[in-house]
């Protein structure tokens, strides 16, 4: 049966505020007020500007209760990312989705959990961030370590202390160029090196979100430090046209990264050459 | 019925519908709408273009925009006969079904279509049963026409014809019409383990990436989505566009990286849907062995041969070792 698979619903830009020099917060409500965005933590949608194109962005608001606004966390790297940094507020845009599949929530549910970002990579984890300090006692333990290349390039900066109750915050800069409120460490360097410190739940499920580079080395370590392999989910970025598995453009092995993804169990894409190539 | 019959039946089609057929231009067969039946050639040579324009277009238009408004475009307005579709443009046809089976412009196009296939007897009726035609021509060995129906929509074109029905085709109804054959199943296996590197380390060095077999292949359907500006600032289209996975920007995210790099990883990316891929998650394979890659291939890349290296390429690990 036919469904209306690339229908448009249009949305308000109802507030921006700047995350980095190169990245927003970006509001967002349905024009129509009985429409809501339900879904789950690390499910994305396709933003769409008439006369640009779409562009597959993550949601980076709570999904505790589906809601008439949601947010984008969008760092300014392509065509559709500059308009939208030049967008006034009130200016209507598209969406469609949510699509993918998301952090595996109900498997942290009781476990102790690290997150692993880097640089804009903490964008798709502030939904679960917030659902998780919305939701106090869901897991045991939650750890962030946080890799940026200095503090001016940190998202969610204001937000740390909010965190502070639920998660415990490492962060790793490149260059340490001032202190930043709200967490428990500070230290210059790779946040791969974080991954070794004593304070690191070892029995933990670990969510990985970075550059490629960056998650390969981390999953290497993580496997190193002996991370059992179904505990490690990492989030895949792949170009997407259609964003539910026809177009092709995301495919790797026999999985399509908008469908199947964009968060994988790295127990599943460790057989996929050229995916996340451990040891090479 | 002869050959003149045939086409004086068919010769005021056009008049009601939208006729998809194939055409000889400058000697060479093609396929593309047409506006007068005179130029049809029906015939068993492929032609050179696949059908998938009829049913997938290159350009399809799917929204139209005025400001930031957009209203849905795309439909047929008028049915369409797509004429002369040999076995395997209709096996390509049933694997389009599959992938587009939720496909609002695919299944319009479709419901306002009649499928007219065309082959040269003796064909099993075995092999016609699990083929998505809605009427069949076929030429018998003493140059005379039957038709074939096999529903109601063939039946109702054949009485538009006044065409004389010589057999009703049922439907299959097996589970898994299209297997993959031992030979398909170890290809697949070889792909899937990436067993053939030097098969494609070869093919990396020879072909030149200009995509044309990506447009003749009849099953080849990836694509883009593109916002094509009007002549005013504020209103345009947004179309779906035929894509090839060779080319460079095929992987490309913002920021500008590829996640297929090389001409090998492209051209591996390209037989991994065909022979993996697809038959993983449609249940067919991928490649209908139409020929039309080898035949339009500038740098003169024979699937046949490839698939035999691919095949042997795990033979060559086991005599390694």
């Amino acid at each position: 049966m036919p469904k209306k698979q690339y229908k448009t619903e249009e949305i308000v830009l109802s507030k921006k505020s700047k995350l980095t020099e190169q990245a927003y917060l970006y509001t967002f409500k349905f024009k129509d007020p009985k429409k809501k965005l339900k879904f789950t933590p690390g499910q994305f949608v396709m933003l769409s500007f008439a006369g640009v194109g779409e562009a597959p962005i993550s949601v980076a608001s709570s999904s505790r209760e589906a809601s008439n606004t949601f947010e984008l966390a969008v760092q300014n790297v392509g065509v559709l990312t500059e308009y939208l940094k030049n967008c006034p507020v009130g200016k209507v845009l598209g969406i469609r989705g949510p699509y993918g599949h998301g952090w595996p929530v109900d498997k942290i549910k009781g476990e102790n959990l690290i997150v692993i970002a880097g640089g804009c990579g903490l964008a798709p984890f502030r939904a679960l961030i917030k659902y998780l300090v919305e939701e106090k006692d869901y897991a045991k333990k939650i750890q962030l370590l946080y890799g940026a290349k200095d503090s001016q390039n940190m998202f969610f900066k204001k937000e740390y202390q909010d965190w502070a109750e639920v998660v415990e915050t490492h962060f790793a800069l490149d260059t340490k160029d001032q202190e930043v409120k709200g967490c428990v460490s500070l230290d210059e360097g790779l946040v791969t090196n974080l991954l070794e410190k004593d304070y690191v739940e070892r029995d933990a499920y670990a969510h990985v979100c970075g550059p490629p580079i960056m998650a390969k080395f981390v999953i290497e370590k993580l496997l190193e430090l002996g991370y059992d392999e179904e505990k490690i989910f990492v989030t895949l970025e792949r170009r997407m046209e259609c964003g539910f598995g026809v177009c092709q453009h995301c495919a790797i092995g026999p999985y399509y990264v908008c469908k199947d993804g964009p968060v994988f169990c790295y127990k599943k894409l460790k057989s996929i050459p050229g995916i996340i190539e451990v040891g090479t | 019925m002869k050959t003149k019959e045939l086409k004086e039946k068919f010769s005021t089609l056009h008049k009601k519908y939208e006729i998809f057929a194939p055409v000889r231009r400058e000697k060479r067969l093609k396929t593309g709408y047409i506006n007068t039946m005179s130029c049809v050639e029906l015939t068993a040579e492929i032609p050179e273009y696949s059908y998938k324009e009829a049913f997938f277009p290159s350009r399809q238009t799917m929204f139209k925009y005025k400001g930031e408004r957009f209203t849905k475009e795309g439909s047929l307005k008028r049915e369409q006969v797509v004429l002369g579709m040999g076995l395997a443009d209709l096996r390509a046809l049933e694997l389009y079904k599959r992938v587009f089976a939720e496909d609002e412009y695919f299944q319009n196009r479709i419901e306002k279509s009649v499928v007219v296939g065309f082959g040269k007897s003796p064909l099993s009726r075995e092999a016609l049963a699990v083929l998505p035609f809605d009427l069949f021509i076929t030429q018998e060995e003493d140059e005379s026409y039957k038709f074939l129906s096999r529903t109601d929509r063939g039946s109702k074109l054949a009485q538009e014809l006044a065409l004389e029905i010589s057999e009703d085709i049922e439907e299959s109804k097996k589970d898994e019409p299209f297997p993959v054959s031992d030979f398909y199943q170890q290809i697949k296996s070889n792909m899937e383990g990436d067993k053939a590197a030097k098969v494609f380390e070869d093919l990396g060095q020879k072909c030149i990436e200009c995509g044309k077999c990506t447009m003749v292949c009849p099953t080849c359907f990836c694509f883009r989505i593109d916002d094509e500006q009007g002549f005013e600032e504020d209103e345009g289209t947004r179309k779906r566009v035929w894509d090839s996975c060779y080319y460079h920007e095929f992987s490309e995210v913002a920021g500008g990286h590829r996640f297929l790099d090389t001409t090998k990883d492209r051209i591996k990316f390209w037989y991994y849907h065909k022979f993996a891929r697809i038959p993983n998650e449609y249940k067919m394979l991928g490649c209908v062995s139409c020929g039309r890659c080898t035949k339009t291939c500038p740098a003169g890349i024979n699937l046949e041969e490839n698939l035999k290296n691919i095949f042997d390429s795990s033979k060559e690990e086991g005599n390694k070792k």
